[in-house]
Protein backbone atom coordinates (compact mmCIF):
# COMPACT_ATOMS: atom_id res chain seq x y z
CA UNK A 1 0.00 0.00 0.00
CA UNK A 2 1.12 3.55 -0.76
CA UNK A 3 0.50 6.46 1.05
CA UNK A 4 -0.90 9.46 -1.04
CA UNK A 5 -0.52 13.09 -0.26
CA UNK A 6 -3.36 14.81 -1.27
CA UNK A 7 -2.66 18.28 -2.21
CA UNK A 8 -5.63 19.24 0.12
CA UNK A 9 -5.82 17.00 2.54
CA UNK A 10 -2.90 15.48 3.29
CA UNK A 11 -1.10 12.32 3.72
CA UNK A 12 -3.63 9.50 3.12
CA UNK A 13 -3.97 5.85 2.25
CA UNK A 14 -4.46 4.78 -1.01
CA UNK A 15 -7.51 2.82 -0.11
CA UNK A 16 -9.46 6.72 -0.56
CA UNK A 17 -7.87 7.73 -3.90
CA UNK A 18 -8.53 5.98 -7.98
CA UNK A 19 -6.26 6.44 -10.65
CA UNK A 20 -7.02 7.56 -13.85
CA UNK A 21 -4.65 6.91 -15.94
CA UNK A 22 -1.97 8.38 -17.81
CA UNK A 23 -2.10 12.43 -17.35
CA UNK A 24 -1.11 15.03 -20.24
CA UNK A 25 -3.14 13.33 -22.79
CA UNK A 26 -3.88 16.22 -25.12
CA UNK A 27 -7.41 15.97 -27.21
CA UNK A 28 -6.63 16.74 -30.88
CA UNK A 29 -7.34 20.62 -31.12
CA UNK A 30 -9.23 19.81 -34.22
CA UNK A 31 -11.38 17.04 -34.59
CA UNK A 32 -12.26 18.08 -38.11
CA UNK A 33 -9.13 17.37 -40.11
CA UNK A 34 -7.66 14.63 -37.20
CA UNK A 35 -7.52 11.29 -38.84
CA UNK A 36 -8.25 7.92 -37.95
CA UNK A 37 -4.73 6.94 -36.50
CA UNK A 38 -4.54 10.29 -34.68
CA UNK A 39 -7.46 9.78 -33.23
CA UNK A 40 -6.56 6.23 -32.33
CA UNK A 41 -3.49 7.24 -30.48
CA UNK A 42 -5.27 9.63 -28.77
CA UNK A 43 -8.22 7.39 -27.30
CA UNK A 44 -5.69 4.03 -27.04
CA UNK A 45 -2.16 4.55 -26.46
CA UNK A 46 -0.57 4.94 -23.55
CA UNK A 47 3.29 5.20 -22.92
CA UNK A 48 3.22 2.20 -20.05
CA UNK A 49 6.93 3.17 -18.90
CA UNK A 50 9.16 1.64 -16.68
CA UNK A 51 10.11 4.24 -14.31
CA UNK A 52 8.70 7.34 -13.90
CA UNK A 53 5.04 8.00 -15.36
CA UNK A 54 2.94 11.16 -14.46
CA UNK A 55 -0.87 9.30 -13.94
CA UNK A 56 -3.78 11.18 -12.45
CA UNK A 57 -5.50 10.70 -9.30
CA UNK A 58 -8.55 11.34 -7.63
CA UNK A 59 -9.11 11.54 -4.19
CA UNK A 60 -12.61 10.25 -4.38
CA UNK A 61 -13.17 8.85 -1.07
CA UNK A 62 -11.90 12.55 0.65
CA UNK A 63 -12.39 16.01 -1.20
CA UNK A 64 -13.20 14.70 -4.64
CA UNK A 65 -10.58 16.76 -6.49
CA UNK A 66 -8.18 15.21 -8.89
CA UNK A 67 -4.54 16.02 -9.38
CA UNK A 68 -1.38 14.83 -11.01
CA UNK A 69 1.13 12.61 -9.78
CA UNK A 70 4.61 11.21 -10.54
CA UNK A 71 5.22 7.72 -9.59
CA UNK A 72 8.06 5.53 -10.10
CA UNK A 73 6.49 2.25 -11.64
CA UNK A 74 9.46 0.09 -10.36
CA UNK A 75 9.58 1.19 -6.82
CA UNK A 76 6.00 2.87 -6.27
CA UNK A 77 7.93 6.04 -5.22
CA UNK A 78 5.90 9.21 -5.35
CA UNK A 79 8.20 11.87 -6.77
CA UNK A 80 5.84 14.42 -7.11
CA UNK A 81 2.30 15.47 -6.33
CA UNK A 82 1.02 18.39 -8.51
CA UNK A 83 -2.07 20.47 -9.81
CA UNK A 84 -3.44 19.92 -12.72
CA UNK A 85 -2.67 22.66 -15.33
CA UNK A 86 0.60 22.43 -14.40
CA UNK A 87 3.23 21.37 -17.01
CA UNK A 88 4.40 17.40 -16.39
CA UNK A 89 6.98 16.72 -14.10
CA UNK A 90 10.39 16.18 -15.29
CA UNK A 91 12.41 14.25 -13.21
CA UNK A 92 15.82 15.54 -14.30
CA UNK A 93 14.60 19.12 -13.44
CA UNK A 94 13.38 18.60 -9.90
CA UNK A 95 14.38 16.59 -6.92
CA UNK A 96 12.41 13.63 -5.27
CA UNK A 97 9.92 14.37 -2.42
CA UNK A 98 10.51 12.02 -0.01
CA UNK A 99 7.01 13.19 1.51
CA UNK A 100 4.29 10.54 0.33
CA UNK A 101 7.21 8.15 -0.59
CA UNK A 102 5.79 4.56 -0.83
CA UNK A 103 5.53 2.60 2.97
CA UNK B 1 -37.26 25.65 17.30
CA UNK B 2 -38.87 25.23 13.86
CA UNK B 3 -41.76 22.93 13.82
CA UNK B 4 -40.82 19.43 12.43
CA UNK B 5 -43.29 17.40 10.34
CA UNK B 6 -44.51 14.66 12.19
CA UNK B 7 -44.45 12.01 9.59
CA UNK B 8 -40.24 12.23 9.35
CA UNK B 9 -38.73 8.80 10.12
CA UNK B 10 -35.09 9.20 10.73
CA UNK B 11 -33.00 7.05 8.83
CA UNK B 12 -32.17 4.72 11.68
CA UNK B 13 -36.03 4.58 12.90
CA UNK B 14 -36.17 1.16 10.47
CA UNK B 15 -33.82 -0.24 13.03
CA UNK B 16 -36.54 -0.18 16.17
CA UNK B 17 -33.16 1.02 18.64
CA UNK B 18 -33.74 0.41 22.01
CA UNK B 19 -31.77 1.67 25.12
CA UNK B 20 -29.15 -0.29 25.88
CA UNK B 21 -26.93 -0.33 29.16
CA UNK B 22 -23.09 -2.09 29.07
CA UNK B 23 -20.77 -1.62 32.12
CA UNK B 24 -18.21 -0.51 31.61
CA UNK B 25 -19.68 1.17 28.76
CA UNK B 26 -16.31 1.63 26.36
CA UNK B 27 -18.12 2.86 23.87
CA UNK B 28 -22.43 4.91 23.20
CA UNK B 29 -23.66 5.03 20.01
CA UNK B 30 -26.52 7.41 19.38
CA UNK B 31 -28.38 8.51 16.32
CA UNK B 32 -28.23 12.67 16.39
CA UNK B 33 -31.25 12.77 13.39
CA UNK B 34 -32.40 15.35 11.47
CA UNK B 35 -29.70 17.99 12.09
CA UNK B 36 -29.97 20.16 9.46
CA UNK B 37 -26.93 20.40 6.69
CA UNK B 38 -26.31 22.43 3.89
CA UNK B 39 -23.48 21.77 1.28
CA UNK B 40 -21.95 25.13 0.29
CA UNK B 41 -19.52 25.69 -2.87
CA UNK B 42 -17.90 29.07 -3.99
CA UNK B 43 -14.81 30.76 -4.37
CA UNK B 44 -13.88 32.30 -1.24
CA UNK B 45 -10.99 34.43 -2.55
CA UNK B 46 -14.01 36.34 -2.80
CA UNK B 47 -13.96 38.75 0.45
CA UNK B 48 -17.19 40.31 -0.27
CA UNK B 49 -19.09 36.85 -0.15
CA UNK B 50 -16.79 35.87 2.90
CA UNK B 51 -17.84 38.73 4.94
CA UNK B 52 -21.53 38.40 3.77
CA UNK B 53 -21.72 34.90 4.96
CA UNK B 54 -20.13 35.71 8.14
CA UNK B 55 -22.81 38.19 9.09
CA UNK B 56 -25.06 35.25 9.05
CA UNK B 57 -23.03 33.52 11.27
CA UNK B 58 -21.24 31.58 8.84
CA UNK B 59 -18.00 31.65 9.12
CA UNK B 60 -15.59 29.46 7.18
CA UNK B 61 -12.93 26.96 9.00
CA UNK B 62 -9.53 29.17 8.25
CA UNK B 63 -7.58 25.90 7.82
CA UNK B 64 -7.84 22.54 5.89
CA UNK B 65 -10.14 20.08 7.51
CA UNK B 66 -11.04 22.86 9.89
CA UNK B 67 -14.39 23.39 12.10
CA UNK B 68 -15.52 26.58 13.39
CA UNK B 69 -18.00 25.78 16.03
CA UNK B 70 -21.41 27.81 16.18
CA UNK B 71 -24.47 27.50 16.07
CA UNK B 72 -24.15 27.33 12.55
CA UNK B 73 -21.21 25.06 12.61
CA UNK B 74 -19.22 24.76 9.09
CA UNK B 75 -17.04 22.14 8.30
CA UNK B 76 -14.53 22.18 5.52
CA UNK B 77 -15.04 19.54 2.44
CA UNK B 78 -12.52 20.65 0.06
CA UNK B 79 -10.98 24.19 -1.39
CA UNK B 80 -14.12 25.58 -2.57
CA UNK B 81 -16.33 23.20 -0.28
CA UNK B 82 -17.83 23.36 3.32
CA UNK B 83 -21.16 21.50 5.05
CA UNK B 84 -22.89 23.76 7.17
CA UNK B 85 -24.53 21.88 9.93
CA UNK B 86 -27.00 23.69 12.31
CA UNK B 87 -29.99 22.60 14.96
CA UNK B 88 -32.81 20.37 13.39
CA UNK B 89 -35.30 22.29 11.54
CA UNK B 90 -32.84 25.78 11.03
CA UNK B 91 -31.72 24.72 7.56
CA UNK B 92 -34.43 26.24 5.84
CA UNK B 93 -33.21 29.65 7.02
CA UNK B 94 -29.63 29.06 6.13
CA UNK B 95 -30.60 27.96 2.41
CA UNK B 96 -32.58 31.41 1.94
CA UNK B 97 -30.48 33.80 3.87
CA UNK B 98 -27.19 32.21 2.11
CA UNK B 99 -28.73 32.16 -1.10
CA UNK B 100 -29.62 35.92 -0.96
CA UNK B 101 -25.78 36.64 0.32
CA UNK B 102 -24.39 34.86 -2.75
CA UNK B 103 -27.15 35.98 -5.14
CA UNK B 104 -25.21 37.31 -8.79
CA UNK B 105 -22.29 35.50 -7.64
CA UNK B 106 -21.07 31.82 -9.12
CA UNK B 107 -21.88 29.40 -6.06
CA UNK B 108 -24.04 26.40 -5.39
CA UNK B 109 -26.27 25.70 -1.76
CA UNK B 110 -27.45 21.97 -1.68
CA UNK B 111 -30.15 21.34 1.35
CA UNK B 112 -28.40 17.58 2.42
CA UNK B 113 -30.53 17.27 5.67
CA UNK B 114 -32.31 14.35 4.94
CA UNK B 115 -29.13 12.90 2.23
CA UNK B 116 -27.19 12.54 5.65
CA UNK B 117 -27.77 11.02 8.82
CA UNK B 118 -25.68 11.48 11.94
CA UNK B 119 -24.43 8.93 14.43
CA UNK B 120 -22.14 10.25 17.77
CA UNK B 121 -19.24 7.52 19.01
CA UNK B 122 -18.62 8.39 22.53
CA UNK B 123 -16.66 6.75 24.83
CA UNK B 124 -13.41 5.53 26.03
CA UNK B 125 -12.80 3.39 23.42
CA UNK B 126 -14.73 5.26 20.86
CA UNK B 127 -11.28 6.02 19.15
CA UNK B 128 -10.13 1.76 18.85
CA UNK B 129 -13.62 1.15 17.41
CA UNK B 130 -13.09 3.32 14.23
CA UNK B 131 -9.33 2.45 13.79
CA UNK B 132 -11.28 -1.38 12.90
CA UNK B 133 -12.24 0.28 9.61
CA UNK B 134 -11.24 3.72 8.81
CA UNK B 135 -7.81 4.52 7.14
CA UNK B 136 -7.14 7.78 8.91
CA UNK B 137 -4.91 8.16 11.64
CA UNK B 138 -6.91 8.72 14.81
CA UNK B 139 -4.27 9.87 17.16
CA UNK B 140 -5.48 12.70 19.25
CA UNK B 141 -2.48 14.60 18.26
CA UNK B 142 -3.58 14.08 14.47
CA UNK B 143 -7.05 14.46 15.05
CA UNK B 144 -8.29 16.45 17.73
CA UNK B 145 -11.47 18.10 18.31
CA UNK B 146 -12.16 20.23 15.98
CA UNK B 147 -10.94 18.99 13.02
CA UNK B 148 -13.34 17.14 10.34
CA UNK B 149 -12.33 14.74 7.26
CA UNK B 150 -13.71 12.67 4.56
CA UNK B 151 -12.66 9.32 4.81
CA UNK B 152 -14.04 5.58 4.80
CA UNK B 153 -15.49 3.38 7.56
CA UNK B 154 -16.33 -0.34 7.07
CA UNK B 155 -16.99 -0.16 3.16
CA UNK B 156 -18.76 3.10 2.82
CA UNK B 157 -17.62 7.12 2.64
CA UNK B 158 -18.05 9.39 5.68
CA UNK B 159 -17.34 12.41 7.13
CA UNK B 160 -15.85 12.29 10.17
CA UNK B 161 -15.92 15.17 12.98
CA UNK B 162 -13.76 15.40 16.13
CA UNK B 163 -15.32 16.80 19.42
CA UNK B 164 -14.56 17.81 22.64
CA UNK B 165 -16.69 15.13 25.07
CA UNK B 166 -16.19 15.93 28.70
CA UNK B 167 -12.83 17.04 30.07
CA UNK B 168 -10.53 16.20 27.89
CA UNK B 169 -12.16 13.42 25.99
CA UNK B 170 -13.06 13.17 22.49
CA UNK B 171 -16.10 11.53 20.87
CA UNK B 172 -16.52 11.61 17.14
CA UNK B 173 -19.53 12.17 15.01
CA UNK B 174 -19.88 10.48 11.64
CA UNK B 175 -22.45 11.58 8.73
CA UNK B 176 -22.93 8.80 6.14
CA UNK B 177 -25.81 8.93 3.44
CA UNK B 178 -29.20 7.70 4.30
CA UNK B 179 -29.26 4.84 2.13
CA UNK B 180 -25.78 3.38 4.14
CA UNK B 181 -26.51 4.48 7.74
CA UNK B 182 -28.38 0.96 8.97
CA UNK B 183 -24.98 -0.83 7.37
CA UNK B 184 -22.94 1.59 9.60
CA UNK B 185 -24.95 1.62 12.72
CA UNK B 186 -24.48 -2.48 12.06
CA UNK B 187 -21.09 -2.10 11.84
CA UNK B 188 -20.07 -0.20 14.62
CA UNK B 189 -22.54 -1.83 17.28
CA UNK B 190 -20.85 -5.61 15.82
CA UNK B 191 -17.32 -3.84 16.28
CA UNK B 192 -18.67 -2.53 19.89
CA UNK B 193 -19.33 -5.65 21.67
CA UNK B 194 -16.00 -6.06 22.72
CA UNK B 195 -16.22 -2.84 24.57
CA UNK B 196 -18.89 -3.14 26.46
CA UNK B 197 -21.98 -1.12 24.33
CA UNK B 198 -24.32 1.64 25.41
CA UNK B 199 -27.00 2.53 23.20
CA UNK B 200 -28.77 5.94 24.01
CA UNK B 201 -32.12 6.87 21.98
Amino acid sequence: MMQITCPWCGPRDQREFRCGGEAHIKRPADPASTDEAAWADYVFMRTNPKGTHRELWNHVHGCRRWFNMARDTVSDRILAVYAIGEPPFDPDAAPATSEGAAQ
Amino acid sequence: MVEMDARRRSALAPLKLAPATADPAGVRLSELAHLGKVNLRFDSADQDAVAALEALGIQLPGEVNGVVAADRRVLWLGPDEWLIVTAPGEEGAVLQQASQALAGRHHALTDLTDNYTTIRVAGPSAEALLAKGCPLDLHGSVFPAGRVAQSLIGAVDMILECLVDGAGGRMFLIFVRRSFAQYTWDWLADGALEFGLTIEV
